[in-house]
């Protein structure tokens, strides 16, 4: 058992590390040709996930203090989250939470301060994100796909402070929810815009705000199938553009710490003519969430 | 509230057990998560790992992580510009029949051959994880379909990447490779500019195809029958057909690296589930156990997590 063991962690270990390695090898060159939808950073998933907490976490241990992590994995990043915080994990807490997000197109780290309560999160924080095959770009004002592949900026690299507010509430059938996030993207040079990598839109620094809503059924007895749509409108005033994007999502929880989750956006309106960069066609991915302090931590 | 009550749990990897968690002391634990409907779950064959097929081998996962290793490592191999340029005669004659004359419907082709891989490789991921672990509720099963498709995906990447790489053959739309570097896109200016061959897109969806093909082929995942068997083969060898055309007609790819992604990805898709699993022939060690589920717990650490349990 033991060498059995050992040899699975081996095998763990060495696809993490290449994980790891894999946006170091395309930053010297990009030779994959992973389509678009499947090499991107994971998008951020603001609102959705509150609508689609568990509530085995409720009850899975006393309002402690904790050390909790999220770990996802699809079709080609992988994110780690952790947070440290006084509450229940992944339900009502509050405390400080970072995350690391690595796919072929770049890695992204994060960290900032959360409260979470059942219907509600805020959150404050800033994220740092550096592609490994994407450069800033000229200003103009629309852009095709093959605009956002010219080399005739710097490397893109910024840092970005978030602010976001999310609310949920119940509906017939489910929950719909809301989140409002302003975000202030700092370290660019002038005049350069960014392909931002976690929105998938051109933006003009520093600043952007994005408002989502959506609707999530419930359509099983026990809630395990949560399935809906989310809509999104996101402004870019150095721009003087915004872009609306719409689709579905669906979140099934597999055990009470293993969801299998997936979203798609298509772009319903914008100033640019991206193809499928502009929009986010995530694969089904996994999502494991752990905690200490759990009762009952069995793996998965 | 938005979520769910909070009846239920059970966190064995063999979520097809109800036996509860032996950690449970301070609390009763939930229900597992398994298939909602008893009734229906009646009407349906029943998803079942054979005794004979083998179950996932140590030597399999050790395996599966050196392909992705190799997969990986692939892509620093460096560019020879002059290595492989020519073109055959058939080639040649297959670019001209089938190459859209326009770059906006060669960007169509190329996009449709990226949703169409996209699709394939969800699929797969449906059918493991909605379909057999969320609707059916048979948790080792879908692990067993997942690691295996692993495997082959990866095995596929790694043979891909070395060949591609280590072949080093320029792709066809070189023409369009003018003016100064900056100026360039990325399919000129970085070095998959020289991995054509052989198509990537094209055999991982040949491998998801068989993927498929094996799974549907040997558990009722969709009720079953030879219906479902062949609707699902020649449905996903069809679109996977599909991918490897739309990368000729969108100038991506010669003929000559379709084909053999084509086959390279239907050995690997076919032959990983069949040869080590599905043919059968399990030895003692590698069924299952008579009694008691798999314990297994998951440590989060800086670089990612141990995994620590009992089989």
């Amino acid at each position: 058992v033991a060498q059995r063991t050992g040899a699975i962690a081996l095998a763990a270990a060495v696809a993490l590390s290449l994980l790891g390695a894999a946006p170091r090898a395309a930053l010297a060159q990009d030779p994959s040709d992973i389509p678009p939808s499947q090499g991107d950073l994971p998008a951020a998933g603001g609102g959705f996930d509150l609508a689609t907490k568990r509530a085995f976490w409720r009850g899975s241990g006393e309002t402690r203090a904790f050390i909790a992590a999220t770990l996802e994995a699809g079709i080609i990043y992988y994110r780690t989250q952790l947070a440290a915080g006084y509450g229940k994990p992944h339900w009502s807490w509050v405390g400080l939470e970072g995350s690391a997000s690595v796919a072929p197109s770049g890695v992204s780290e994060y960290a900032g301060l959360r409260a979470s309560l059942p219907m509600v999160d805020a959150r404050l924080g800033a994220r740092y994100t550096l592609s490994t095959n994407q450069y800033m770009l000229l200003p103009q004002a629309q852009y095709t796909r093959y605009d956002t592949e010219y080399k005739l900026g710097p490397r893109s690299r910024y840092s970005v402070l978030e602010a976001e507010v999310s609310g949920s509430l119940r509906a017939p059938g489910g929950s719909i929810f809301a989140v409002a996030t302003g975000y202030a993207v700092l370290g660019t040079p002038a005049p350069y815009f960014i392909f931002e990598d976690s929105l998938k839109v051109i933006i003009a620094p520093p600043y952007i705000y994005r408002f989502r809503a959506g609707y999530i059924a419930q359509p099983t007895r026990e809630g395990t199938l949560k399935i809906g749509g989310t809509a999104e409108l996101i402004g870019i005033p150095g721009r003087d553009a915004f872009v609306i994007r719409a689709g579905p999502a669906l979140n099934v929880a597999l055990t009470h710490h293993l969801d299998a989750v997936g979203a798609l956006a298509v772009v319903i309106a914008s100033p640019d003519s991206l193809g499928l960069v502009g929009a986010d066609l995530a694969t089904l991915g996994l999502r494991y969430r752990w905690a200490t302090g759990d009762r009952w931590p069995d793996f998965p | 509230m938005t979520a769910e009550p909070a009846t239920a749990s059970s966190i064995t990897i063999s979520s097809d057990s109800k036996t509860p968690p032996p950690t449970a002391k301070a609390a009763t634990p939930p229900a597992p998560l398994a298939a909602r409907d008893d009734d229906a779950i009646e009407r349906t064959p029943e998803i079942v790992w054979k005794e004979e097929w083998p179950r996932f081998r140590t030597s399999e996962y050790v395996a599966t992580g050196l392909f992705a290793a190799a997969s990986f490592a692939a892509l620093v191999i460096p560019p020879t510009e002059t290595r492989w340029t020519s073109i055959t005669t058939f080639d040649r004659k297959a670019r001209s029949a089938l190459r859209f004359a326009s770059q906006g419907n060669r960007d169509v082709a190329r996009d449709t051959s990226d949703l169409l891989l996209t699709l394939m490789t969800n699929q797969l991921l449906f059918d493991t994880f909605i379909m057999t672990w969320w609707s059916h509720g048979k948790g080792s099963v879908a692990w067993q379909m997942g690691m295996i498709n692993l495997e082959a995906i990866a095995l596929n990447g790694a043979v891909n990447g070395l060949i591609a790489g280590f072949a080093s053959r320029e792709r066809p739309y070189r023409e369009a490779c003018v003016g100064p570097a900056e100026r360039q896109i990325r399919d000129c200016r970085e070095s998959k500019r020289y991995r054509s061959f052989f198509s990537g897109h094209t055999s991982t969806s040949f491998t998801s195809a068989g993927l498929m093909c094996a799974h549907h082929a040997n558990l009722p995942l969709y009720g079953g029958g030879a219906a479902e068997a062949w609707m699902v083969c020649l449905g996903g060898f069809a679109t996977a057909a599909t991918v490897g055309l739309m990368r000729v007609m969108s100038d991506q790819h010669f003929m000559t690296d379709v084909l053999t992604g084509a086959a390279i990805g239907t050995a690997a898709g076919l032959g990983v589930p069949w040869l080590l699993h599905y043919r059968g022939g399990a030895r003692a060690s590698e069924r299952p156990a008579k009694a008691g589920a798999i314990s297994i717990q998951f440590v989060p650490t800086l670089l990612g997590g141990s995994i620590v349990g009992g089989f």
